[in-house]
């Protein structure tokens, strides 16, 4: 069945084609979310809330992109509005994470320098840090990252390379180790 | 170590710390069926909104009709009206300077509007003490605007809305002498501000998400309307950390591929 088929069904309530819909597209969506929130029930909730927004928003789908671009598109604001609530309500518990951290102290070295490559990852600015996470380690195309962010290509690579200069401008110290 | 090595080593440390689990696809597909198809009963819901939008927009092209046909009818001939920026400081009180639209025509008084009167914090509002915003005051003219912007202020408009403004919030000097010194800056942010106002009074205003947005950047605009002379290098620091406290530009961003979905 071709995605325009899918699409007709869907918006004639077939469920059948709506679960089609949804298994061909959320494996990924999940991952990227996960990857993006490292939080296993966020990135449940951002999953069930792209598609629910994608189902609702299907009939102003205009197929200038392709069903998939359109649906990560719709992925990627759910997580960053998603990231952003959760960075305001976390706000104010900062002394508790500094207390943890105080705690796991005595942890390996190895997890040490893991934690703080990802507390890096954590802290870059959400634009390259979306495009870092998007390609590097979902492995999307900058052409697929340009056309769900409605950005230039020239500028996803822009981006990317930015996020791994942050990073190693970050981890110098790691990286005499 | 070369960059190229230092980065592979980054990423494959990442890939391996921050696998996904599996996706629990059931689990989650029970949870937005009954969100997206509801009861066989509500389905038709999909058509009654698009049969919404249809209705709305021929009355918005109607009613666009309706209004050119009136304006015809009712302007005296050779009438032209045209729109003219003044800045008028406001002092009062400490609070911010905004830059006015004023309207001028040849014929006819003052055809459209929206008047700014002096500012004050906004009732609610999360901002600090020391940061004012301009309050709106309805008057007729801009009322009759604003119901233009309910039936248009939507899609590519709203687009176009959010995509000039930010092209003016990240082309914004660095520099404040720059800054200061900028008058097509300033005139430019106070065109948005009251794009703005407009905005937040229309129909595209009632969605949560974005009213908040268009606060945000009407507070914004008018600190960086009131730039034009400003002497303060305070000013332009202050528009600075309020774009990045409130992620202002990340959020223009999400809501303008939020209005390229919907349009």
């Amino acid at each position: 069945m071709s995605e325009a088929q899918l699409i007709t069904r869907v918006l004639a309530g077939d469920r059948l084609a709506g679960r089609e819909l949804y298994d061909t597209h959320a494996p990924r969506v999940f991952r990227l979310a996960y990857r993006m929130t490292c939080d296993e029930e966020l990135a449940r909730e951002c999953t069930q809330d792209t598609f629910v927004r994608a189902f609702a928003k299907l009939a102003s789908f205009r197929q200038q992109a392709t069903l998939a671009t359109w649906i990560h598109r719709i992925a990627v604001s759910a997580v960053l509005e998603a990231l952003r609530s959760r960075r305001r309500w976390s706000a104010r518990f900062v002394d508790l994470d500094e207390a943890r951290d105080v705690m796991t102290e005595g942890v390996t070295h190895d997890a040490e320098l893991l934690a703080r490559l990802e507390r890096a990852v954590d802290e870059l600015p959400e634009i390259y840090r979306t495009a870092l996470i998007m390609h590097d380690l979902e492995g999307y195309t900058h052409a697929a990252i340009a056309d769900v962010l409605a950005i230039a290509e020239g500028t996803s690579k822009t981006r990317v390379a930015q996020a791994r200069a942050k990073l190693r401008d970050t981890l110098a110290v790691l990286r005499e180790q | 170590m070369e960059d190229e090595q230092f980065d592979e080593i980054i990423r494959q440390r990442l890939a391996t710390s921050r696998r996904p689990p599996e996706p629990p696809l059931d689990e989650m597909w029970a949870q937005i069926e009954p969100r997206a198809f509801g009861d066989a009963a509500s389905r038709p819901m999909l058509h009654a909104h698009e049969s919404r939008w249809r209705v709305a927009t021929l009355a918005a092209a109607a009613a666009l009709v309706i209004g050119v046909g009136l304006g015809w009818y009712v302007a005296p001939p050779r009438t032209v009206t045209h729109v003219v920026m003044s800045s008028r400081p406001t002092t009062t009180s400490g609070s911010v300077a905004v830059t006015e639209p004023a309207h001028e025509s040849l014929n006819t008084p003052r055809a459209t509007g929206v008047a700014i009167a002096n500012t004050q914090p906004m009732p609610g509002s999360s901002r600090g003490p020391d940061v004012a915003v301009p309050q709106r005051v309805a008057d007729p003219g801009a009322t009759r605007l604003a119901a233009q912007f309910n039936d248009v202020g939507n899609g590519s408009d709203m687009g176009r809305y959010l995509a000039q403004t930010a092209a003016l919030l990240a082309s914004l000097p660095s520099d404040h002498a720059a800054a200061a010194s900028d008058t097509a800056v300033a005139t430019r942010a106070s065109d948005l501000l009251t794009q703005t106002h407009l905005l937040l009074d229309s129909r595209a205003g009632n969605d949560p998400t974005l009213h908040r947005l268009l606060e945000d950047l009407e507070l914004v605009l008018a600190q960086v309307a009131r730039l034009r002379g400003s002497r303060n290098g305070a000013d332009l620091q202050l528009i600075h950390q309020a774009l990045t406290v409130h992620d202002v530009l990340p959020r223009v961003h999400d809501a303008t591929v939020e209005a390229s979905i919907t349009d």
